[in-house]
């Protein structure tokens, strides 16, 4: 069934770059502040300049490979590829190395570096196209890079032992920080998405089918009316040869077993099954298929709760208990409401999650219908009991 | 679900916090190198250092503007602790208030910058920050003035800041776009399954079918067994193109594949069209051909105008056209007993023929080929692969 928890998970993951291009531009702006400060140092510091032309071949490398990334990723729409991303890290590195040798030249021991400060920066360029473990990886490599070949000068004793720590660890620190919020923000677009997602099928007809299975009924079809035809059509003898009798075996059982399970379920196994935070976090039991029953407010409410339930978590997936949610067959309402029937719910919140609930849960708890807390061996469970229309009831009242 | 406001704050408490956790530790570490590290003054500002850590650290957690505050004043603390308990002030003491003033204050800072008034509280702490750094750090570490340079610093923190909490408005309404198509899929894939599901329980000989075939059809006469394939597959393919289900004939419907009626109303007018033009036609062998449509429309054009030409140029009444197939090809043979022709001699061209029968023919793979000799008729045979 793996493969069924496709169509909605390869959309989230599609869509994981969404808006990053703002993001894009604010990493532009910093490393121009950063590229002018350096300059201003390069251009302005004290020290006199030993080699001329080596900071300024530095510069120069540094100014085609950022103006390179900027088009490329401009003119390819957030897109970088492998190629260009590997060519620019070697040309940081060469800057770099320009810069290191530039310092290594100077009679006093640990001067500062200047471009290769801008360069280690440069990376962030990259960002939000890249996966952050790439940048981050390769950041921390040019930045161990610079610290190398400063120890190899001797900047890291006094005096020039604070600024080289500084510039240290002012670069791998700015590069950790940046990962670190574009992975937040990636992570919160995709949880966007994934929940936007899952509540498509808040819509779905009280029993259904998801958008994969309706394409394997629809490959199975035409893998039957092939094999169909080309019997009419005499394509193939009669009596059937064993390895098409055997197609014909297999695309039958699939296609019983499709009609008979197919439609036992419910909008919320599709809503579970097409997010993966959601498919990590929560299990469903509801063998009547029984939650289909639900009205469009309690089906939204129960979603909410369980997305909220779900971003509570700490991310250490394989350490916790699923959120169990059992839907039990209908029982008779209240004898004031004929109409309605009543649908037990029931929300086995996992061991980690005994501390505290947002409001917001016990409010859609309440969207749903009627509902207790029971603690259990220090677990908390919800018993719901969702009144939802009896289909058989037919009221004579006038309403 | 979530309110948007709270997806913003939350987004940027996480940035802020790590921004000015960062910066914090940076300042630490470069305090901690000689000369300050191990003074009076270090031990004084430790627990400021650790105290402004665990604040930042509960920044997406607590309350953001009391952390906000006694993380500030903590980091102001750490500021003037350094700079005026040495008498005169070191490089890492410099550099370690400047990284404070410059990155942390500002990082936490950040967490203002979601309203007007949050920005004018941002600049106007960022002007007290910058004062503070002109005044208690007497050199800069660098080439810009430290009030310059805290300015700056925090500057570069807004336009962070800025973009992060303008983007999110677009990321939720784009992620809003992504679920009004995913919910017009699923509704379009839910009608498409209903409109199988229910086609498939009013007909549901597919599965019967299936498995006789399964059995290899033992058992059942081949003409019967062909004759129900033909039947479910004419289904499955009106449900497959779309179909109206009414359209089929109803229970005990005629088992006519769509191709081989039209085929047999098309030889049927074949027939009578050159009749009425006095060739009298006879078909032979299979009634039906099993080509897909753009082939066996070319296939009977082809037939057609070879009739033509014996209509033409064969000086007799009738033509013969036997149409045979096997696993690969279907053939067919138009033969007369007309006065014929020698084929080295007559261009093919003149005959019409290379246009209208060879190139066709050609296009559909196959090919076409003229036997003929003077007074002993003419034969033209069509092959197309299958």
């Amino acid at each position: 069934m793996s493969g069924a928890l496709g169509a909605g998970r390869q959309l989230g993951r599609r869509h994981a770059g969404l808006g990053a291009r703002r993001i894009w531009w604010g990493m532009l702006i910093l490393v121009g502040i950063q590229m002018a400060y350096d300059l201003g140092q390069t251009i302005g510091g004290d020290a006199q300049q030993v080699a001329p032309e080596l900071v300024l071949t530095a510069w120069g490398v540094l100014l085609v490979a950022d103006l390179a990334v900027i088009v490329v990723v401009r003119v390819l729409n957030d897109h970088l590829p492998n190629w260009m991303f590997g060519l620019f890290v070697a040309a940081l590195v060469i800057v770099i190395l320009l810069d290191l040798t530039v310092t290594w030249m100077r009679p006093e021991a640990g001067s500062p570096v200047t471009v290769g400060r801008s360069a280690v920066l440069s990376l962030l360029l990259a960002l939000t196209t890249r996966p952050e473990r790439e940048v981050l990886i390769a950041g921390l490599g040019l930045a161990a890079l610079c610290a190398a070949g400063m120890a190899l000068d001797g900047a890291f004793v006094p005096p020039t032992l604070q600024h080289s720590i500084f510039t240290i660890c002012h670069v791998s620190l700015t590069i950790v920080v940046a990962t670190i919020a574009i992975a937040g923000f990636r992570a919160m677009v995709r949880r966007e998405i994934e929940e936007e997602l899952s509540r498509a099928a808040l819509l779905a007809p009280q029993l259904t089918v998801g958008i994969y299975q309706s394409e394997r009924l629809a490959r199975l079809d035409l893998a039957a009316e092939s094999l169909l035809a080309a019997v009419a059509e005499g394509r193939v003898q009669l009596p059937l040869n064993e390895e098409i009798a055997r197609r014909a075996g297999s695309i039958a059982s699939e296609l019983r077993h499709h009609l008979l399970e197919s439609r036992s379920r419910t909008w919320l196994d599709l809503a579970i099954e097409e997010s993966e935070l959601l498919g990590a976090a929560v299990r469903v039991s509801d063998d009547s298929a029984s939650a289909g029953l639900l009205g469009p407010d309690q089906r939204s409410a129960l979603l909410s709760v369980l997305w909220l339930l779900a971003e509570q978590r700490r991310p250490r997936r394989d350490a916790l208990t699923p959120t169990l949610v059992t839907v039990s067959q209908p029982v008779l309402g209240p004898s004031t409401r004929p109409d309605m029937i009543a649908l037990p719910v029931s929300v086995q919140f996992g061991s980690d999650q005994r501390a505290r609930l947002e409001p917001g849960v016990w409010e859609r708890f309440g969207r749903i219908g009627e509902y207790r807390e029971v603690r259990e061996q220090g677990t908390l469970r919800v018993d719901i009991l969702a009144l939802v229309p009896n289909a058989g009831h037919r009221s004579l009242e006038p309403r | 679900m979530d309110s948007p406001t709270n997806k913003r704050d939350r987004l940027l408490r996480r940035t802020a916090r790590v921004t000015a956790g960062a910066a914090l530790l940076t300042s630490f570490v470069v305090a901690s190198a000689p000369e300050t590290g191990g003074t009076i003054a270090y031990w004084v500002v430790l627990p400021f250092y650790l105290a402004a850590g665990l604040l930042i650290a509960r920044l997406e957690s607590g309350r953001p503007l009391v952390i906000l505050i006694s993380a500030s004043l903590a980091e102001l603390a750490i500021a003037f602790c350094l700079v005026i308990i040495p008498a005169t002030p070191d490089a890492s003491a410099t550099l370690a208030v400047t990284t404070l003033l410059v990155a942390s204050a500002s990082g936490l800072a950040m967490t203002l910058l979601v309203s007007p008034a949050g920005y004018v509280t941002y600049w106007l702490l960022a002007g007290i920050t910058a004062t503070v750094a002109g005044v208690v750090l007497h050199e800069s570490p660098t080439w810009l003035p430290p009030a310059l340079l805290t300015l700056l610093g925090w500057a570069a923190v807004n336009v962070i800041g800025y973009l992060l909490v303008s983007s999110i408005p677009t990321v939720l309404r784009q992620v809003s776009d992504i679920g009004a198509a995913q919910r017009a899929e699923r509704h379009a894939s839910e009608l498409e399954a209903q409109r199988r599901h229910s086609a498939r329980l009013l007909h549901d000989t597919v599965l019967a079918t299936l498995t006789l075939l399964a059995h290899s059809g033992i058992g059942v006469s081949g003409e019967a067994l062909r004759s129900q394939a033909r039947n479910d597959a004419h289904l499955l393919r009106q449900l497959r193109l779309g179909e109206p289900l009414l359209a089929l004939p109803d229970a005990g419907y005629t088992p006519e594949l769509v191709e081989e009626s039209t085929l047999g109303t098309t030889l049927e007018r074949v027939r009578e069209r050159f009749e009425r033009l006095s060739l009298d036609v006879q078909w032979h062998g299979a009634t039906r051909i099993a080509l897909p449509q753009p082939a066996l429309d070319a296939f009977l054009y082809a037939i057609s105008e070879c009739l033509e030409n014996v209509r033409r140029h064969a000086g007799v009444g009738s033509a013969h056209v036997t149409i045979t197939d096997d696993t690969t090809t279907v053939r067919a043979m138009i033969t007369d007993a007309g006065r014929g022709f020698d084929p080295d001699l007559v261009d093919a061209e003149r005959l019409g023929l290379q246009e209208s029968v060879i190139a066709r023919m050609q296009e559909i793979g196959g090919s076409a080929r003229v036997f003929s000799a003077p007074g002993a008729g003419t034969t033209v045979l069509l092959e197309a692969p299958r």
